[in-house]
Parts: C-alpha cells; structure tokens; sequence
C-alpha cells in the first residue's frame, strides 16, 4: 500500500478509537469538567455570598495528595495532631513544588448532622506535586462551593466556621492556606459546599 | 471496565509489568539456553553475545533514565496539562484504546526506525545479532529511548493520561520481549492472522532479501498486513544485518550503526548529503557518491 495511504488510514483508524473513547467517559468527562472550575468571586467580608460566581477558566483539576483521617470537630487536640502528621510527610513535602503552587489545603467531608465528626484530608493540589508518586485522597467538585472568607490575612478560621449557615446540609468545607517563603500562612480563605 | 484509575496505580502497573517481564524472560532464557545445549549448539560466542544484549540493555536504560527524567516526563506533562486537546478519565475502555493506538504508533516508529537513516544508526544494534533468543530482546541502540517521544506526544495531545501512555508503551514493548525466541515454532492459524507471533518476529530480524523490511508489528501483525508490510515465515531465517559486525564486544555493539553513519556523513561533502544520510533511507546513497566504496557497504542494511 503507497505510504501516504498507510498513514491516511492510520489517521482514521486514530479518529475512530479515540472518538469511541471520548463517547464512552463522555459523563465522566463532564463530572471532570466541573472539578476543574476554580472560584472567581471574593468575599472578605466574612459572610456567605450565595450569588457568588463561578467560572470555568482552569485546567487545573483539584485533587489533594496528603494524608486522611476522621477527626473530632469539637477537639482542637485531635486536628492538630492531624496536621502535625501531615508535616511530617517529609517525602511529600520534598516532591511539592512551590513554583507551581503553594497552597495547603484541609478539606473537611462527610460532616455528621451535629457538626462532631468529619474526615479531614490535609494535602496539596496534585498539580503542585510533580512527582506523580502520591495517592489522590479527594476529587473536589468546586463549581459547588461558596466562598465564606477570602484572601483573609488571619490564618484563624473560626470566623468562617461561625459564618456558615448549619441550618443548611453542609456537604464539605475547604480552608486553603498561602504559604510565604519562610512557611507561614500569608492568606486564608475558607469555601463551603451546600447540599 | 468502567473503574478509574489513578496516577499511582498506572505507575504500580507500569513497575510490576517491567519488573516481571524481566524476570519472567531470564527464566525463559535459562530454557532456552538449556535447549541449546541439548542440542550442542550453545557456544561461548552465543553466550558473550547474550551478555553484550544485557549490557546494551543497560546502557540504553542509563541514558534512557537521564533523558526520561529531564525531558520525556515533563514534556508529556507540560503537554498534559497545557496543550491537550482534553482529559481523558483513565478507565479499563481507556487503557485498552490506548495500547491499540500505542501499537499502531509503534508500528510506524518501528518502521521509521528501519527506513530513515537516523533510526537505523540505533536500532541496527538491535538487529546486529547473528543469533535470536530472549536476550536478543533486551539489546538495545542509544538513542532507542528519544525517538518514541515524539512518536507518542499525539497520544498525550489526544488527552490520554502521560503515565497510561508510558504503561501502553511499556506493554507494547514487553509483548515483543517473548517473541524473541526459536522455541516455539508457528501458533495456530487465526492467531497467526492477527497477533505479531515469534515466527512473524524472526521473519522480521531475518537478513534474507525477502525478510528485510518486514513485520514492523508490535502486538497485532494486522498493521503489517493492512499496510502491505508482512511477509511469512517460509524460508529459514538467516539472523543479523546485511554488513555483520562479527563482534561481542559491548561498546562495538552499542555504538556501530551511529559511528558508521558518522563515517559516512563525515566522509560526504554539502549539507543537503550530510542531512540526507540522517534522514533518508539507510541503503541511500548521494547520488554523485552512489559507486563509492563507503556507498556501496553503507547500502548494506
């Protein structure tokens, strides 16, 4: 067969697989659309802005790497001995590259009604973590969550916790922590998602 | 089919599957060796030649790791992430369109390896030996490890996962590991027909005229067959390359084909011949230099 044929016919041989595969993760493919939509909005006043805007303008899919565990809400000895583990992941601390981000989060899921338990993921964006060595705790869908505090200077989340509404179902909390040079927290904001 | 998988997990695949292979051959090769034997044919040449593949093997890994680490890896990613036309979730239908597009890329990387002078100058070591066995498998030419990059990028482009496209390369290449063998002779007849087999492989490090050029095939000898690249095992199989390098010696053996082709290039005047001889098919000759001496052994494959 002359070459430019062969290579014609690979090309559709090419068009046809891949098409199939897109058509069969085509709602997979939505699902992953949507975790990749970063919140633009914000709101420093410390109060939840239902009205707040999303938009779709990231390829950046949000996925933690870190460490995972069922804490006591009410007990501030049990998260922080969360995040005193969560330091000591030296090998994960050496793979992050703060070029690419330097964002700590802690993304609190599966809230109990009475606000007692969660399990808490603490980690880093997977994108910041070159080295793809690393398990993926949680997959966040962040098109459906609201900003409660933004860009605060205070690495003190209780206010945001305080401002969000318990009378409504809370699916998940994230608090996202900016790193500084020297490893402190130069700006907290704090998202919830709402059933 | 419809289970996702993560980096981590298409990482563990692509290090056991490697890792086993390995393992898995060298027992094989220890048969092999043993049916030799039997058959009084073993001899201290085909055995230093076994240890040269290993070597090759190695030194191909060495560079292979340098270059993998500061280029392949990061540019599938950097493309990933910023050029991809979309992001393919990796699931079982995922991973079984990617080692079939994987194959057909191999297909025509193997066959540019064979008709562009370039390609040739490195995986001519691959051919260079006079005897077939699992070994054979593991010798590998310098630059074997740079040119599937480019071959695979689309694939990455496409929006397929960089590690599932490193685990479907890997599978490609594993399969053909246990091809390398005179152990077992032609499968039945619909596998045959479908699957690349030892005895499509032999037919592919035959030297014999009507071999050369044939079955470029990684897991399916369809590709060879639709492109009108296959020719059956018929004739016994004479192993090596047209111009022998009579050599068990591992730098000779790893580095032959890029020094010959350096001669030539060296020894030709113009760049438009120089960069002919990277790019042109290895028997190409410039067409005032087609009766020299150089010429007529470097038309040799």
């Amino acid at each position: 067969m002359p070459l430019p044929k062969s290579l014609l016919i690979t090309a559709l041989i090419f068009a046809a697989v891949w098409g199939l595969v897109i058509w069969k993760n085509a709602p997979l493919m939505d699902e992953q659309i949507a975790e990749k939509i970063v919140i633009t909005h914000a709101v420093t006043d410390g109060s939840t802005n239902p009205a707040a805007e999303i938009a779709t303008n990231s390829n950046t899919p949000m996925t933690l790497v870190g460490i995972k565990k069922q804490v006591n809400l009410g007990s501030m000895n049990e998260i922080n001995q969360h995040w005193q583990d969560f330091y000591e992941l030296n090998e994960l601390h050496g793979a992050v590259s703060n070029q690419i981000s330097n964002k700590i989060y802690g993304y609190y899921r599966a809230l109990d009604d009475n606000f007692n338990r969660a399990e808490l993921t603490i980690g880093y964006n997977s994108q910041s973590v070159p080295v793809r060595a690393f398990e993926v705790l949680d997959t966040l869908h962040i098109k459906q969550f609201s900003p409660v505090i933004e860009n605060s200077k205070s690495w003190d989340t209780t206010p945001a916790w305080n401002a969000i509404d318990t009378s409504r179902a809370v699916m998940g909390v994230l608090e996202e922590y900016v790193m500084g040079s020297g490893g402190n927290v130069t700006s907290t904001s704090v998202y919830v998602r709402y059933e | 089919m419809e289970t996702l998988f993560n980096e981590f997990q298409l990482n563990f695949y692509y290090d056991w599957s490697n890792n086993w292979v390995f393992v898995v051959s060298l027992v094989l090769l220890g048969l092999e060796g043993l049916r030799f034997t039997l058959k009084k044919a073993l001899s201290w040449n085909m055995f230093g030649d076994a240890v040269t593949n290993f070597i090759t093997f190695y030194a191909f890994l060495g560079i292979t790791y340098l270059f993998v680490i500061t280029f392949y890896v990061s540019g599938f990613y950097l493309v990933y992430e910023y050029f991809s036309i979309t992001q393919i979730p990796t699931n079982g239908w995922t991973i079984l369109a990617c080692i079939l597009l994987a194959d057909i890329i191999y297909y025509w990387e193997h066959r540019m390896m064979h008709r562009v002078g370039i390609g040739w100058a490195t995986h001519t070591v691959h051919h260079s030996s006079p005897y077939f066995n699992l070994s054979v498998a593991y010798r590998f030419g310098p630059l074997d490890g740079f040119l599937p990059f480019f071959f695979h990028l689309p694939l990455v482009v496409l929006g397929f996962n960089p590690m599932l496209v490193f685990l479907s390369e890997a599978i490609v290449q594993l399969y053909q590991t246990f091809l390398h063998t005179q152990m077992v002779g032609k499968l039945p007849r619909p596998i045959e027909a479908v699957m690349n087999t030892p005895s499509h492989h032999r037919v592919h490090h035959g030297a014999n005229k009507q071999y050369c050029d044939k079955n470029y095939a990684g897991i399916f000898i369809i590709w060879d067959r639709m492109f009108g690249t296959f020719a059956e095992e018929k004739e016994e199989v004479i192993y090596g390359i047209g111009k022998q390098i009579n050599s068990i010696n591992p730098f000779t053996v790893f580095l032959h084909g890029l020094y010959r082709l350096g001669k030539k290039i060296g020894a030709t005047k113009g760049l438009k011949n120089k960069l002919g001889y990277l790019v042109q098919p290895p028997e190409w000759e410039p067409k005032n230099e087609t009766n020299s001496s150089l010429g007529a052994a470097g038309a040799q494959k």
